[in-house]
């Protein structure tokens, strides 16, 4: 009897939990468009689409390695890494300056889940240190300039606009974005990975090989946040060794604000979207409010340690103490 | 097999002494001045801020947690401490390091109570302290005049021995007597080695978490207000590079990151390694974005050496 009003209590507060973030865009966009009235342009809001394109890309990305209970910090690392060699190497903006960003990311991922899954370290310390590596690689080759690519291939990726009015990076990330959706939840890959982050040594015996999915998830993020940065440096025409300042907080934010819990195994992809949408509506609209950019770190902070908390409300019994 | 883990682990004791042999054989050979005495004193000078912000992070590691903010923190209790100094002097001081005891304590009430990883609580309050040390500083480099708060890294208390030298050497030793001999750091290798077994044990978990938090804010408390005051300024991002060296020293000098195993002495053998691989660099002509390359590969190295695989069911 008790244990059936347990069950009933459970199930309304993983509802509850799982409506926030639609009620928190919605909340969101009210507000801001009684503050200020720039807001809610058509201009603007394109404006939001456009920035949340690049987000949904990373933040989509680095969901796999925290649907397994690990952690990406070196995404700052990989965009900058990714971006920056690709553009040393091939500076032209040609089909292949994309397939080498793309390449890049997907390598500097790989690096990361070797680390974790072969050499067994904890990944937040591994990205904590490669973070700092490919940053440091990218300022290397930079020496703290710009690197231009200028052409108009490669610029109409992000700017071009086969939809009168709407640019061409928030199609093609939407399109990236369902791909990896399907990916995540249709494929065994996906699966397996939801698995790792449930239970690992319950996957393990059931015979998942649970070094190589690990592995997976790893360059599975370094791929997309590589697309994110093509989506990036197309939109700026460069790739710099600063570029990826920022987005290590606000993707981070989305993962968890969308319903993703850092124990793993709970949420997917599919929620994120909706946490990259709070982090830019939010973004955009302290900027038009004209909050300064450092209070709005703290902001952000709080954020991040609030949904944290708010997200691992359902399943609390599984993280007794913390480390 | 028993013979195999003892090796290993009596290599692992020893592997920093021997790094620290060979690496000071080779700049010292590679560089006849590097052991002049200028260059000597200058490198205790120069480890004197990581040395006491990586003798707060030794208490942290211990229990198998991380602190990412004690390089924000140091640069907010600089900035705190250089703009109280007109008014208060050596006041000032006192209240930076206050400041980081409090935000050390906000780390510890926020991993225990909130049960937020502590790796993504400290590296959060790292984003939130920059942001605080900006707005605080209006982005530019706050200059201090007040001799009292100078005198605390320039003056000497004892003999003629600067204060910047002495206070790393005093935080050791106090860092030593409470991590070994009181029951405060036995508890410190209890929680590190079995979180769940010391809570059943009656030893009060959450408490021992969040003064270990404490401490280490304070040391970054201490560490900032002495660069602030070493440099005559509190300057945007100065302790920034202290949280990755920090955590690197304590993990090279033999402390596992899982917890339980280690203590300050090891960590004084790390802070001299990195101290001198910096210094050798400098003298090598290495540009600051190789060094970045530098520090997070040996970071990975020294974690994949001496991390307790044994101790991880698997690894996150």
């Amino acid at each position: 009897m008790t244990a059936d009003v347990r069950k009933t209590k459970k199930i309304d507060i993983k509802k509850v939990v799982n409506l926030v973030p639609v009620i928190v865009i919605i909340a969101l966009m009210i507000i801001f468009s009684f503050l200020s009235p720039a807001f809610i342009r058509f201009r603007n809001l394109v404006e939001i689409l456009q920035l949340s394109s690049i987000y949904l890309l990373i933040a989509a990305g680095v969901t796999f390695p925290i649907l397994m209970g690990s952690i990406d910090l070196s995404i700052t690392g990989i965009i900058v890494g990714s971006g920056v060699i690709a553009a040393t190497i091939a500076p032209v903006g040609g089909l292949f300056t994309v397939f080498l960003i793309l390449f890049i990311g997907l390598c500097l991922g790989l690096f990361n889940g070797l680390l974790v899954a072969k050499i067994k370290l904890p990944s937040f310390i591994v990205t904590l240190a490669t973070n700092f590596i490919y940053c440091g690689i990218a300022v290397a080759l930079t020496e703290g300039y710009n690197i231009n690519i200028r052409s108009n291939f490669f610029s109409n990726i992000s700017n071009g606009r086969m939809i009168p009015g709407i640019p061409n990076s928030i199609i093609l990330a939407g399109v990236v974005y369902i791909v990896f959706v399907y990916l995540s939840e249709k494929t065994k890959t996906g699966r397996y990975i939801m698995a790792i982050g449930g239970k690992e040594d319950v996957a393990a015996r059931m015979g998942i090989n649970v070094a190589k999915y690990k592995i997976i998830a790893f360059a599975l993020s370094g791929l997309l946040i590589g697309c994110g940065t093509l989506f990036l440096s197309a939109r700026l025409g460069m790739a710099s060794a600063r570029l990826g300042s920022g987005y290590l907080f606000n993707t981070l934010i989305a993962v968890v604000v969308g319903g993703t819990a850092l124990s793993g195994g709970v949420g997917g992809v599919r929620r994120t979207i909706l946490g990259v949408l709070i982090i830019t509506i939010l973004e955009n609209g302290m900027t038009l409010g004209g909050i300064d950019v450092r209070i709005q770190y703290m902001v952000k902070a709080v954020i991040l340690i609030g949904s944290v908390f708010l997200i691992s409300i359902p399943d609390r019994s599984r993280q007794d103490l913390m480390k | 097999m028993k013979e195999s883990v003892k090796r290993t682990t009596a290599l692992m004791k020893y592997l920093p002494l021997i790094l620290l042999v060979v690496v000071s054989l080779f700049f010292g050979i590679l560089y006849p001045r590097f052991f002049s005495i200028k260059n000597v004193l200058n490198l205790i000078r120069q480890m004197s801020f990581l040395m006491i912000v990586s003798m707060g992070m030794t208490f942290i590691i211990l229990m198998g947690s991380i602190d990412a903010s004690v390089g924000a923190n140091a640069t907010f209790c600089g900035v705190i401490g250089a703009l109280l100094a007109p008014y208060l002097g050596g006041g000032a001081i006192i209240i930076g390091i206050l400041a980081g005891a409090g935000v050390g304590a906000l780390n510890g009430t926020i991993v225990t109570k909130v049960k937020v990883p502590s790796f993504l609580v400290t590296l959060s309050l790292m984003g939130a302290l920059d942001g605080a040390a900006l707005l605080l500083m209006h982005s530019s480099p706050v200059n201090i005049s007040n001799q009292t708060f100078l005198d605390f890294s320039n003056g000497s208390l004892l003999f003629s021995l600067p204060n910047v030298d002495l206070i790393p050497i005093i935080m050791i030793a106090v860092c030593y007597f409470v991590i070994n001999k009181t029951a405060f750091g036995r508890s410190l290798y209890a929680i590190g080695g079995n979180e769940q077994a010391t809570f059943y044990s009656g030893i009060r978990v959450r408490q021992i978490q969040i003064i270990a938090f404490m401490i280490s804010g304070i040391m970054a408390g201490v560490a900032g207000c002495l660069q602030a005051s070493m440099f005559e300024a509190a300057c945007p991002y100065m302790g920034d590079a202290l949280m990755m060296n920090s955590i690197a020293a304590v993990v090279i000098g033999g402390t596992q990151l899982s917890g339980g195993v280690g203590g300050p002495l090891r960590t004084v053998f790390g802070v001299v390694l990195i101290a001198i691989i910096g210094s050798g660099m400098n003298f090598m002509g290495v540009e600051p974005a190789t060094r970045h390359i530098v520090t997070g590969a040996i970071m990975i190295l020294a974690v994949s050496v001496n991390i307790d695989r044994s101790k991880m069911a698997y690894v996150k």
